[in-house]
């Protein structure tokens, strides 16, 4: 299962240290969530943009990811336009468009795919594995990294066993369809899964503790900053107070 | 069950992070090693079971089971739950960096609450397995939508028909994730009964 869809690549994005994508990237999402301005969100918008094209990552997937984002933007749409009050935009026999309907899921709008091409371009075109290691460094509780690592590495495992069990149904005929005997099948399907995830758990805590595990992974390796960092952290400051004072 | 990026206040998310921060704190002051390498991966095949759809009439749901991974995990549920929405946010843009908190408290207040009251009766005889599931899936699913509904309503008046929305449309899965959760858990109870005792 290939998950990390954008972390493989050459740009200078990808070779720029884990913490500071993580570092560059809170603030500048954060911003981008709670501002109420327009102008500041488009700003943002188009910040994302020139970060998607420098780590070079538009292709079909990135549209696709994308348009999954956006699909409770139709609800927003397809609703808050007729419902809320305000100064007259344009109207219809019945229906009629406030101003306040079209700038409320605008705004909504800008803002979702603005953070959602800041989390690819920063964070992800980093592999989970980094970023684990960047959140150890920057004082993230190592129970929980390492508990994050753990999770991350045997999503694939259980996808693995997720794909071979629903095989071994349909070899056998089962097709889901709305009814009781479907139920049954999933649930017990479920059940199983859990099982074998509880038994391989008990396996590899047994391995752990025969290597001295003790809760959390040693840091063997450390960081350095370079000068592509600080350049990084510099136009990263920019575009943040560029959007605050807009 | 996510609320994307960019619609709630501050305060709720702020709240959100704090409420979610105290169960995580607590989650991992309780747990031990060998806890940690279980939860964690429960919480990896909670994350595959979600990609299960069941079809309901022309459309398809797909299952939550918070319910079930409070049972299974206990104190850990925030952890378990809130590595899960973390991998999302980060990968797939479901959920968000800024509302991971709220989210996590949305799901995993509730796994918390049937942990509490529900697991004093799982074992035992059939009935009582299969109520204790079917209660627990139905519960956790409902507590989680009222959460969702109410965060989304301090966000403003705009938002209270997509809060409506948003909880009629999660009716259905109630039921649906009580049934499963009662079955797997009577699966469990008779085939590898001491996972729902450890």
């Amino acid at each position: 299962m290939q998950i990390e869809s954008f972390s493989k690549g050459r740009s200078p994005l990808h070779s720029t240290d884990p913490r500071m994508k993580l570092l560059a990237c809170l603030p500048l999402i954060m911003l981008t969530a709670l501002s109420q301005d327009i102008l500041q969100v488009t700003a943002s918008l188009a910040g994302g943009i020139i970060l998607a094209a420098v780590a070079g990552i538009y292709s079909r997937l990135l549209f696709q990811r994308l348009a999954t984002v956006n699909v409770f933007m139709i609800f927003l749409w397809a609703t808050m336009p007729f419902t809320i009050s305000g100064e007259h935009f344009w109207n219809s026999g019945p229906l009629s468009i406030s101003r306040e309907g079209i700038t409320l899921p605008l705004l909504v709008t800008l803002k979702t795919n603005a953070i959602a091409l800041y989390t690819i371009a920063l964070p992800g075109t980093s592999t989970i594995i980094a970023l684990s290691h960047a959140m150890l460094h920057l004082r993230v509780p190592g129970k929980l990294v390492t508990m994050f690592y753990f999770f991350y590495r045997y999503i694939g495992v259980f996808a693995d066993e997720f794909s071979k069990m629903l095989r071994m149904l349909e070899a056998r005929g089962f097709r889901a369809s709305t009814n009781i005997h479907t139920i049954k099948v999933y649930a017990f399907f479920t059940g199983m899964l859990f099982i074998k995830s509880h038994e391989r758990s008990e396996r590899v805590y047994n391995a752990l503790v025969m290597r001295n595990f003790r809760g959390e992974f040693p840091l063997l390796t450390h960081f350095t900053l370079k000068r592509r960092e600080l350049i990084f952290m510099a136009a990263m400051s920019c575009l943040f107070m560029l959007i605050v004072l807009l | 069950m996510h609320i994307s990026e960019g619609i709630l206040p501050w305060t709720t998310l702020a709240g959100g992070y704090a409420a979610s921060a105290l169960g995580v704190a607590i989650g991992l002051k309780k747990i031990e090693d060998r806890q940690m390498v279980k939860t964690a991966m429960l919480s990896s095949t909670f994350f595959i079971v979600s990609f299960i759809h069941i079809p309901l009439g022309p459309t398809n749901i797909h299952l939550v089971m918070n319910g079930f991974i409070g049972l299974l995990t206990g104190w850990s549920c925030f952890i378990a739950v809130g590595i899960a929405l973390l991998l999302q946010a980060l990968l797939f843009q479901f959920g968000g960096i800024t509302t991971l908190g709220i989210n996590t408290f949305n799901m995993a207040l509730p796994a918390l609450a049937c942990f509490l009251i529900f697991s004093p009766f799982l074992s035992g005889k059939k009935i009582s397995v299969l109520l204790t599931g079917f209660f627990s899936g139905f519960i956790s699913v409902f507590l989680s939508t009222l959460l969702l509904s109410f965060s989304l309503v301090t966000a403003g008046e705009p938002f209270i028909p997509a809060a409506k929305l948003v909880f009629a449309a999660n009716l259905p899965l109630m039921i649906v994730d009580g049934m499963i959760t009662a079955l797997a858990l009577r699966f469990i109870e008779r085939v590898k009964p001491e996972i729902l005792t450890s």
